[in-house]
């Protein structure tokens, strides 16, 4: 028998267990809303298209200092490698003048260009290296976007000696990969070296012109040989560059300028060229899973036939656990496009009901839910929005829907969308290698291209991240679900996706930890200063200045020091990156950082 | 920190290294063995052991070629265990199990961890607290003696450890050569330039291999470590051998403090070299033959090996052995001194139960110190050129001068200055003209009465020639009047030791004073070898070092005795010692009113300070072997255990004429260049010495040939401007990569970082690549 005393105490520890246990349970439920996108207010900066930095309309207005600017030599077959300059002058706050040919333009006696890009593949050498020459020798840094052709090198020993080339070994050769060197591009060493095994992973440009270069030139990118045959010295260059007095004459043997990531080379280019370098970056690691249906019974004998579930089931209880154990393992703050159904043609609707079930468990992995516009039936875009209208009211009326995912730009904005997603402030697209990443698609919606595909990671594919995480410290990786639910092959099953999506995701990105894990409309926020900043800088002595126009929060800035360490900073915080870059956090308008020159740190 | 600090701590620990290893351990195994021996002469037994051993370990490995840091540990840890064992008669076995036992306590857990701790406390607490009421004790009974002896380490310090930190680099030329012979070591390799005495290599190499210390901060700061212990040795011999408690100082302060001694008699001490490291066990080796002569005359007709004797001429054929092991310059001081004491010990010496005994240790000493170099003689391994030398001067002293300039450079300038200065009292005052024919009809007393002239004539000439040797030798300018003291006070030992010899009790202390008196007579005679026509055994400036260390102890001996001599009549030691003291205090005064005290040590470095600097910083921050050091010379050894070196003369010579075409890559990722603004006399002047590095040198001819001769007087002008601006040029092409490391007024030091995978083009055209020869 149980005495009472006994009794009663028993009965308080229960309770008092069960209201510690169920306390935490309750307060979190209480407090946390599920039902409203926090990101709506928090990331909300009121700058629109209007407050954004123009090419066009750039002026000096509030800054002391003038504004750098680059000079580009193109012909009107130079319009990728003009694309690509011209945004990087956009995101770099550079100033940016034209010419078809150097013998057309006349050097000004002061404010000189900071670089002159030359799309070398329309080159005239008899009246252009004399001006090149002339540049340098006043301290303007070239770049030779692509070499001239391999008959006007070998017919130009000038032009060779000019660009730091000691010999032109051979006219194209078959290299064995591409190195890419430590100190270059934020994200450290490569090695690109063509697997026998997985030729698939090899995508860049492996017939080269073999340039064997001169004393007085630095390496970044080589092209591979068979070490035991040739010296290292004697191996095909693809990035280098000479110095000429103070000015730097870079060349790349390669197409990577004609590609929207050549904006991190030219970075990296110019970080090489100076004892300093800072730039604006985004500082934005987005993670955008695309297509997430798991609301409606869309192929469900498939589904059923592979999964024994259908796909309601199979986003919850496989797909879901499998996305969160890469955001835990990789610290992504995910957006879900949530796509009620992806065929609109069968009568299976979606069930709004497990919508705010997603609500809660994307916000406790800090992760954020947009629309997407994907979708396997012949459905006219606007009829799926229209369709689709009913699942956001109803399954979460409160939930602000920031941003969206199409793979097609141009019918999403051929669509009322603002109808639907009055509230919509970023739209994510795919990978274009040949469009800006991020910019105004109109006066309110920012655009936020993919950088890379979860699934797929070639050479070609690493490279492009490396140049726009040096270029923007920004990242957008699209997982696209549509092949799970409607798998085309082996590949598309979950079992192998999710393998190679954790293996990519956890491998290629750790050299970027140092950059911001959001969701898109963090990263909209953050791309929205980005736009609207502008900047200058100087270096005196040991000191470098930054001044920025006005801004809210924090901006961010990539800084290259070559000469000295940085020491103390004020109005920001700088976190060290390797190889001589650094993240600046600032949260002033001017910044300055003190530079120590003191190699010896211990014994004096 | 800074690199004054850097250099004292190094110091302190070096210091606390050799004597943790050579006297503290030593002690702990053996006090028990030698507890009933004086303070001093313990101190010079265990020092003794513990270099003896630490010689012939590292030669075993060597030979064995398994040394290393493991062995190394072994080799010292278990002979100490056994060792202890054998001392304290405890089975190895016991000792063994009772440690398994507390280990396998411990780990069952039925002996707590905090029960060891206080275990482990109270047992070196009882250790500590016993050596702390030791020491206590001793300074309130010796409190007079622990002020001088203190005062006479502090006076080591500030004469030979001032230069420690203001000339960082090499002093002497010779020392690269005994940095590459110790760093060979590590590499199993003995006798890497032929066979040499060993000794101090392995000692070296025994501290950097077990402590970490780097070899060139070994060879820089070791200098101060040897020189305190030559000193302290000197101290403890005259410890033991004086009657009077303070008559030893007198020898201190006039060795270490009086400024009366030429400079070239103790400049040598700033630098780590093995003659000065031998010195150690000179004075050790004689003291313990004198301890044999009154131990066994104590011990009258005991016979066999067994008994308490034995030990003194045991540590006498260890410290024997010792002195040839590091330098065998130091045998044949320590040999003379033998000699010395065996006259001295005359009466003794030749009875049965001195002579046998003595002989087989002398034999026993040399063997333990020759037999190793004899093996590897035997085995093919050819002598070592100084030793070859040092063997030729012996046997064949009409070449020895000219020897001694070819190998010893340091040792030939000195050596010639002072045959100079002795002007006509070496061949010109023996022409064979002089020499009479004697008359055959001239009666034998004028024969007798000129033959008495001319002997007369001839000691007074040789005293003369002997009195000017010292004055160019041993003894400053400034204190040439105190050269017919010093001989004086030679003959006084000598006098005063006969005297002593008549009384029993005083009979083995007056055969002291003579065998000291003999010692310094014989190196009189190596000093004036060449006028008396005897094979000279070493060249003037070495032995007068040798002379200036056994003079002083003679004249503190001289003045023990005369003051024993005195306060015998009364027979009261405390007599003795107030004249002892007074006789310190006198000397204190003396030296200071006439303002004849020696100041510190400032002796050039054969490198700048920065360069010591910079080297020390790029050991600490780059990993082994991922960096090249480009610099003059001396750097090439010091850095050779971690990192690879590179000549400035070999890297100018690929960039001169038509070489600049050629690809030249040095393949490290950190290259560092030492650069010398002003450059620094490298053994030699030139006309323009101290002038800065410039376009019109850069301009010159590059200086051709091999050795140390680029390096010197106005080559390395040459060579230094041209580097200085092929670094601009290049630090012009690379300013990210190439940035100033280090840079003063009268050096920089270039940093460059490269791509180990596409190496720079070091050879590039800077304006002054001239033509190819």
């Amino acid at each position: 028998m149980v005495s009472r005393r006994n009794f009663i105490t028993i009965t308080l520890m229960i309770l008092i267990l069960t209201f510690m246990f169920m306390f935490t349970g309750v307060i979190k439920e209480s407090l946390n809303e599920y039902d409203v996108n926090a990101f709506e207010d928090t990331t909300y900066t009121g700058l629109d298209s209007e407050s954004r930095f123009r090419l066009e309309t750039a002026s000096d207005d509030g800054f002391s200092i003038p504004r750098r600017y680059a000079l580009f030599v193109g012909t009107e077959f130079s319009e990728d490698v003009r694309n690509v300059v011209r945004v990087w002058c956009t995101y770099t706050k550079r100033g940016l003048k034209e010419c078809e040919s150097l013998a057309a333009y006349e050097i000004p006696e002061e404010n000189l260009p900071e670089v002159v890009i030359i799309d070398g593949k329309y080159l005239d050498v008899a009246n252009d290296l004399p001006v090149m020459r002339e540049l340098t020798d006043r301290g303007v840094h070239l770049i030779m976007a692509r070499m001239p052709h391999i008959t006007v090198m070998t017919s130009s020993p000038d032009l060779c000696e000019f660009l730091g080339i000691r010999s032109v070994r051979n006219r194209e050769i078959l290299v064995e990969g591409v190195h890419l060197f430590k100190g270059f591009l934020v994200g450290g060493e490569r090695i690109y070296e063509t697997d026998v095994d997985d030729a698939g992973l090899q995508d860049l440009e492996m017939v080269i012109h073999w340039y064997v270069l001169d004393s007085g030139t630095k390496t970044y990118i080589m092209g591979m040989l068979d070490e035991d045959e040739y010296k290292n010295e004697n191996m095909p260059a693809v990035l280098w560059r000479k110095s000429v007095g103070d000015a730097r004459v870079f060349c790349v043997n390669a197409n990577y300028l004609t590609n929207m990531y050549g904006i991190g080379f030219l970075s990296a280019m110019m970080a090489e060229a100076d004892t300093c370098e800072i730039y604006p970056v985004v500082n934005a690691q987005c993670t955008t899973v695309a297509d997430f249906s798991g609301f409606a019974e869309d192929n469900t004998e498939e589904l059923t036939a592979l999964y024994s579930a259908a796909q309601p089931a199979l986003y919850e209880s496989v797909i879901w656990p499998s996305l969160i154990s890469i955001t835990q393992r990789t610290g992504a703050h995910m957006t879900f496009m949530a796509a009620p159904q992806l065929d609109y043609d069968d009568e299976n609707e979606p069930d709004n009901s497990l919508f705010p079930r997603y609500m809660a468990l994307v916000k406790e992995e800090h992760g954020e839910i947009g629309a997407s516009m994907g979708r396997v039936s012949r459905t006219p875009l606007k009829t799926k929005m229209l369709r689709d209208a009913p699942f956001y009211v109803e399954g979460a009326d409160q939930y602000a829907i920031l941003s969206l995912y199409t793979q097609d730009l141009e019918e999403v904005m051929a669509t009322p969308w603002e109808k639907y997603f009055p509230k919509l402030r970023t739209i994510a697209t795919a990978q274009d290698n040949e469009q800006p990443v991020v910019d105004y698609l109109d006066r309110d919606v920012t655009l936020q291209r993919a950088t890379a595909i979860g699934r797929e990671h070639t050479y070609g594919a690493n490279l492009a991240i490396m140049g726009y995480e040096t270029g923007l410290a920004y990242s957008n990786i699209v997982l696209d679900m549509k092949a799970v639910s409607y798998p085309e092959s082996e590949d598309d099953y979950w079992q192998i996706l999710s393998s190679e999506i954790s293996q990519n995701l956890c491998t290629y990105w750790q050299d970027f930890d140092a950059f911001s894990q959001t969701t898109l409309s963090e990263s909209d926020a953050r791309i929205r200063r980005f736009l609207a900043l502008d900047y200058r800088m100087e270096r005196k002595g040991d000191r470098i200045f930054l001044y920025t126009n006005d801004f809210e929060g924090s901006v961010w800035f990539l800084v290259k020091i070559n000469a000295g360490e940085p020491a103390n900073i004020q109005g920001g915080t700088l976190e060290d990156l390797g190889g001589g870059f650094y993240l600046l956090e600032a949260v002033e308008k001017e910044i300055v950082i003190d530079v120590t020159n003191a190699p010896l740190d211990f014994y004096q | 920190m800074s690199m004054q600090t850097l250099t004292v701590l190094q110091f302190i620990g070096v210091l606390a290294a050799y004597l943790g290893m050579t006297v503290l351990l030593p002690a702990f195994v053996f006090y028990r063995k030698v507890s009933e021996e004086r303070f001093c002469v313990r101190f010079m037994i265990y020092l003794v052991i513990g270099n003896v051993y630490l010689f012939n370990l590292v030669l075993v490995l060597e030979l064995l070629h398994i040394s290393n840091r493991f062995t190394l540990f072994l080799g010292t840890v278990l002979p100490v265990i056994w060792a202890m064992a054998r001392v304290h008669n405890v089975g190895i076995k016991d000792g063994v199990l009772e440690a398994a036992g507390a280990v396998n306590r411990f780990l069952k857990g039925t002996m707590g961890g905090r029960l060891l701790l206080s275990k482990t406390v109270r047992f070196c607490g009882k250790w500590i607290r016993t050596g702390f009421l030791r020491l206590f004790r001793s300074i309130r009974k010796n409190f007079f003696e622990w002020v001088l002896t203190l005062t006479c380490i502090g006076g080591v310090f500030w004469v030979y450890g001032c230069n420690l930190i203001w000339n960082m680099g090499y002093i002497a030329s010779d020392m690269p050569v005994h940095t590459y012979w110790i760093n060979a070591l590590n590499r199993n390799d003995i006798f890497v330039a032929g066979v040499y005495p060993h000794g101090f290599h392995c000692t070296l190499y025994y501290l950097h291999k077990m402590f970490g210390f780097y070899t060139f901060v070994l060879m820089r700061v070791f200098s101060l470590v040897q020189t305190l212990m030559v000193h302290m040795v000197l101290l403890a011999f005259l410890k033991a051998c004086c009657r009077a408690k303070y008559s030893p100082y007198i020898a201190m302060g006039m060795y270490l403090f009086a400024n009366i001694w030429n400079k070239d008699t103790y400049s040598r001490f700033s630098s780590s070299l093995p003659q000065e490291f031998g010195m150690i066990f000179i004075l050790p080796s004689i003291y313990f033959l004198y301890a044999f002569f009154e131990d066994r005359k104590r011990e009258g007709k005991l016979k066999g090996f067994r008994i308490h004797s034995t030990r003194y001429l045991l540590f006498f054929a260890l410290s024997f052995s010792a002195t040839l092991a590091a330098h065998f310059y130091n045998t044949m001081i320590a040999g003379l001194f033998c000699v010395g004491v065996a006259l001295g010990f005359l009466g003794l010496i030749f009875r049965r139960e001195y002579f046998g005994r003595i002989m087989l240790a002398g034999i026993l000493s040399v063997v333990l110190a020759v037999l190793p170099m004899a093996i590897a003689v035997a085995t093919g391994t050819p002598l070592e050129g100084s030793l070859r030398w040092g063997m030729g001067i012996i046997s064949n002293s009409s070449h020895s001068s000219d020897s001694a300039a070819s190998n010893q450079q340091s040792a030939g300038s000195s050596g010639q200055a002072g045959m100079e200065a002795l002007g006509g009292s070496g061949q010109s005052f023996v022409p064979e003209e002089q020499v009479q024919p004697p008359e055959p009809k001239i009666p034998f007393s004028v024969r007798l009465k000129a033959w008495i002239i001319e002997k007369k004539e001839k000691t007074f000439r040789f005293l003369q020639g002997l009195q000017s040797t010292i004055a160019t030798y041993i003894l400053n300018r400034v204190s040439l009047d105190t050269v017919g003291v010093v001989i004086i006070f030679t003959a006084f030992s000598g006098v005063l030791g006969i005297v002593f010899l008549f009384a029993r009790k005083t009979r083995q202390y007056g055969s002291i004073l003579l065998s000291v008196t003999f010692c310094i007579l014989f190196l009189y005679a190596v000093m004036m070898a060449e006028w008396l026509g005897i094979p000279a055994l070493m060249d003037h400036s070495r032995c007068s070092i040798y002379l200036a260390y056994i003079l002083s102890a003679a004249v503190a001996l001289s003045v023990d005795a005369w003051v024993s001599l005195l306060s015998g009549w009364f027979s009261t030691q405390s007599l003795s010692n107030m004249l002892s003291f007074g006789g310190v205090s006198l000397m204190i005064i003396v030296l200071a009113l006439g303002r004849i005290y020696k100041e510190p040590l400032n002796l050039p470095g054969l490198e700048c300070n920065e360069a010591i600097t910079c080297l020390t910083n790029i050991l600490r921050e780059n990993p082994r072997f991922q960096f090249t050091v480009c610099t003059a010379n001396d750097e090439l050894r010091m850095v050779e255990n971690d990192g690879y070196h590179y000549e400035i003369i070999t890297l100018l010579r690929q960039m001169e004429g038509e070489s600049v075409k050629d690809y030249f890559t040095i393949p490290t990722p950190k290259v560092y260049f030492f650069i010398e603004k002003v450059p620094i006399d490298y053994t030699e002047t030139y006309e323009g010495s101290g002038s800065r590095v410039s376009v019109e040198g850069a301009r010159k001819e590059l200086p051709w040939g091999s050795g140390l001769g680029i390096y010197k007087g106005a080559n390395r002008y040459v060579v230094m401007s041209k580097m200085y601006y092929w670094a601009r040029a290049f630090q012009a092409l690379y300013p990210n990569e190439m940035r100033v490391y280090y840079e003063t007024d009268r050096f920089i030091c270039y940093e460059l970082t490269q791509n180990t995978y596409r190496l720079f083009d070091l050879s590039i055209n800077y304006g002054f690549n001239g033509t190819a020869e």
